[in-house]
């Protein structure tokens, strides 16, 4: 008898330390759910090589974003864009690895090649430039306006680097659409080696955002000149610059290149709106805006929260598919 | 800061697979807070140093840390086997050193005039610039002719793997894998041929990297480095010729540092009247490679900060730090900040003097890893190579594509293939396609117009003087030897 209970004390005292013992994991496990966020570094992959204006503007958010949410934020290339946005795509969806891209790889690796991810499922962050693209060519060349660009005995040469339907792809077709013959020129290693064409004349037209960095510079410097922009609503640098649209072409399409910050499917919604703030907060900082005004980007600074950064490229998706199927 | 950007870039030249981009890379962050001139002294420091450091596991252990310094293992290992590693560094070391002097003082020179230049080489130019060297996997090719040629086309079948934006957005030959949808690394692949090709050469032979007994005291060490000096002082036309030719590629965005090199050893061995010495262990080899490998440098700033185009992909780094200090390289840097141009210029000449001083130095020191039993450092060797590799991307394929390239190296060398002309293919392939596409759409489909360029034209002169050249020295030699012969 007396053996008994003791069996059954010890029963019992058993199973309180195995209530007890599932308590603390239950404990340990609730501390890890309401764990402050972020606690750890934070990886912005960007899909490129160092060195590009996708770098630069990853870069220039890192600071004041690492900041903001009082961690170290720090900057991974992981090129070719394909790999890095696949890499990304299988990394845990914790709010500590960030992506920063260019939509229209990504939709082109998706539509042409067998890859795991869709960028429409994306946790998006946020956006942080819009670009709108324009025509430039040499400060010596017979073009003036659209108008001489129609009118061309043969096809004009412009720079293309991207293999596949890119920005430039398609704002090609559309010109063609209107009546400038256009010749792409293949082989170049990324934007910047398509200016020494251009300024030797073996390229007769560029598609860079006139108002940004290198296009600005060369337009200032008197080298090139500025014909036309595919912005609808005009130039806000230079208001004489005739927008595409406001030409009589209101079908031409405004493609901008744009700059996402994405998380992998499926971050928490409390992380994302953590970091989403955090963005907005970072990108309104005295140096972010300081580098958006040195790279200038003042004009093409585009804010957008997670949800309108997805609206945004489900648009680009459209238009490049819409494209193809043309 | 020079000195601090000259030990950043002393350490990952010297590492293989780590490179002078990684080391701008790291501190890109910690530069952003620093006057701008201050930050190019560290940018020119790393710049300046990589090239050289790379060079010292090339010589010693076959191992180039830097895919510049490839062509340096052709003749500065057999040296190092031969018992004069310490001679190889000390070549090395002065080369690199007249390198960047020359392409440093050609760029100071041209500072007024940068544009009109760099706007000489266009498409065509490159595209005859590369075929040229191509071409030169004829004249390299040691041992097989045959063997010599058929490594070459392996070589060019390896870089066509892979998309480009010559042919478009679809990959050829990637096997449907996202790995290869941008090619094969260069700089894993050759780790692997040239690294784990020679420790698996060793694991199979055993023994020391120094054939000779070779006993490296002070004095012994101390003449080796000046017969390395003297090396160097005794071929002024090998050195000016190679660093012209460094700074021509280094012009040509996209070229790169190995180009440079190759491009370099293949012409020097062409004109060289010891033809066949290259390959076995002769200092004109390390002369060519390491004088164009450094003269790059000065090159590749011209159209970096002329128009804003990076000459190779550790400026396309610089280029970024100018973006995040505020300054956009283009027509009007030079106008408003010719001041960070010459600090740019001052830090390189600065920095590569320290780092040949320094190999000077410790040429004798670092030569006695070649008296050593290869088996007490290859597992270390193993191990630097297979994080070089990794850390490269971040990616783990790079690893097994340096392991796999090491079993391909080491059948290489037992079948006697030649590592050497496969290494000019698989680095000038993509290049001559990407610039010869170039070319036909700029000429909308024709190729006619590229004979109407000075450059070109200039180009295939050389080209064509080179094909002959053999035959013109024995021609000049007969000639003397019949003027000498006669008066007897």
């Amino acid at each position: 008898m007396t053996e008994m209970r003791l069996m059954t004390r010890g029963r019992r005292a058993l199973g309180m330390l195995l209530v007890g013992a599932l308590g603390l994991v239950a404990a340990a496990c609730g501390e890890g759910e309401t764990e402050a966020f972020p606690s750890e570094t934070v990886t912005i992959i960007v899909d490129r090589a160092p060195g590009g204006t996708f770098d630069a503007v990853a870069r220039a958010l890192a600071g004041p974003l690492s900041e903001e949410l009082g961690v170290d934020v720090i900057v991974e290339n992981r090129p070719p864009p394909a790999v890095g946005v696949s890499v990304f795509n299988r990394s845990e969806p914790d709010g500590y690895t960030l992506l920063a891209f260019n939509p229209f790889d990504a939709i082109g690796a998706l539509l042409d090649e067998d890859v795991d991810f869709d960028l429409r499922e994306f946790s998006y962050i946020g956006n942080q430039a819009s670009i709108a693209l324009g025509v430039i060519v040499q400060a010596d060349s017979p073009w003036h306006s659209l108008e001489d660009m129609q009118n061309a005995d043969e096809p004009l040469r412009t720079g293309e680097w991207a293999g596949g339907v890119t920005e430039r792809a398609i704002h090609s077709a559309e010109l063609e659409k209107i009546g400038v013959p256009v010749q792409i020129v293949r082989g170049y290693e990324g934007f910047a080696p398509t200016y020494p064409d251009l300024l030797s004349g073996d390229l007769d037209f560029l598609m860079p955002p006139p108002t940004s960095g290198d296009a600005l510079q060369y337009i200032e410097s008197g080298d090139v000149r500025a014909i036309v922009t595919f912005h609808p609503d005009g130039d806000p640098v230079f208001d004489d610059l005739p927008s595409i649209q406001q030409l009589g072409h209101e079908d031409f399409p405004f493609i901008p290149n744009t700059y996402p910050i994405a998380a992998p499917p499926g971050l928490s919604e409390e992380r994302q709106a953590i970091l989403e703030d955090a963005m907005q907060a970072a990108m309104a900082s005295d140096a972010y805006q300081a580098f958006l005004e040195e790279f200038g980007l003042v004009h093409s600074h585009d804010p957008r929260r997670g949800a309108e950064t997805l609206e945004l490229m489900e648009e680009l998706f459209a238009i490049n598919e819409a494209f193809r199927t043309n | 800061m020079i000195v601090l950007g000259s030990i950043v870039g002393s350490v990952f030249g010297a590492m293989p697979g780590l490179s002078s981009i990684s080391a701008m890379v790291l501190v890109l962050p910690f530069t952003f807070g620093m006057d701008p001139r201050n930050a190019m002294y560290i940018y020119a420091g790393i710049i300046g140093s990589a090239g050289l450091s790379g060079s010292i596991p090339a010589i010693t252990l076959n191992t180039p840390g830097t895919a510049g310094s490839i062509a340096t293992c052709f003749d500065g290992f057999p040296m190092s086997q031969r018992g004069q590693a310490a001679r190889a560094l000390s070549v090395a070391a002065c080369a690199s050193a007249a390198g960047t002097v020359v392409g440093a003082v050609v760029l100071f020179t041209l500072l007024p005039a940068i544009r009109p230049v760099v706007l000489l080489f266009g498409a065509p130019e490159v595209f005859f610039l590369v075929v040229g060297g191509i071409a030169c996997i004829a004249f390299v090719t040691e041992g097989s002719f045959v063997k010599g040629l058929a490594s070459g086309g392996l070589g060019l079948l390896a870089s066509f793997i892979g998309a480009n934006s010559a042919i478009g957005s679809s990959p050829r030959f990637s096997g449907g894998t996202l790995y290869l949808f941008d090619g094969l690394p260069l700089v894993a692949i050759f780790i692997g041929m040239f690294a784990f090709g020679e420790l698996l050469h060793y694991a199979a032979r055993g023994g020391q990297i120094a054939q000779h007994e070779v006993v490296l005291g002070r004095s012994e060490g101390r003449g080796q480095v000046g017969q390395g000096i003297r090396d160097v002082l005794e071929h002024p036309l090998l050195v000016l010729r190679s660093a012209v030719i460094g700074i021509l590629v280094g012009i040509v965005p996209g070229a790169g540092a190995p180009t440079a090199s190759l491009l370099s050893y293949s012409v020097g061995k062409r004109l060289s009247k010891n033809a066949s010495s290259f390959g076995q262990g002769t200092p004109e080899g390390v002369i060519a490679s390491e004088t164009a490998n450094d003269a790059k440098d000065g090159g590749a700033l011209l159209p970096t900060v002329a128009l804003g185009v990076p000459g190779s992909a550790d400026q396309a780094v610089l280029l970024a730090a100018f973006i995040l200090h505020g300054l956009t390289p283009g027509p009007l840097l030079i106008r408003n900040h010719l001041d960070l141009v010459i600090a740019l210029l001052f830090g390189l000449i600065i920095s590569q003097l320290l780092t040949s001083a320094m190999t000077f130095a410790g040429a004798s020191h670092i030569a006695r890893i070649t008296t050593i039993d290869v088996r007490y450092f290859a597992p270390f060797i193993t191990v630097f190579c297979l994080i070089g590799s990794y850390s490269l991307r971040n990616n783990v394929w790079d690893v097994f594509t340096a392991v796999a390239f090491g079993a391909i190296g080491y059948l290489f060398k037992r079948y006697g293939f030649s590592l050497v002309t496969f290494a000019m293919g698989v680095t000038l392939g993509v290049l001559a396609e990407m610039s010869f596409v170039r070319t036909m759409d700029i000429g909308r489909g024709s190729f006619l117009y590229v004979f109407s360029r000075p450059v070109t034209l200039v180009l295939l002169a050389v080209l064509a003087l080179l094909a002959a050249a053999p035959r013109l020295m024995k021609l000049g030699q007969a000639k003397a030897e019949g003027v000498d012969a006669e008066p007897s």
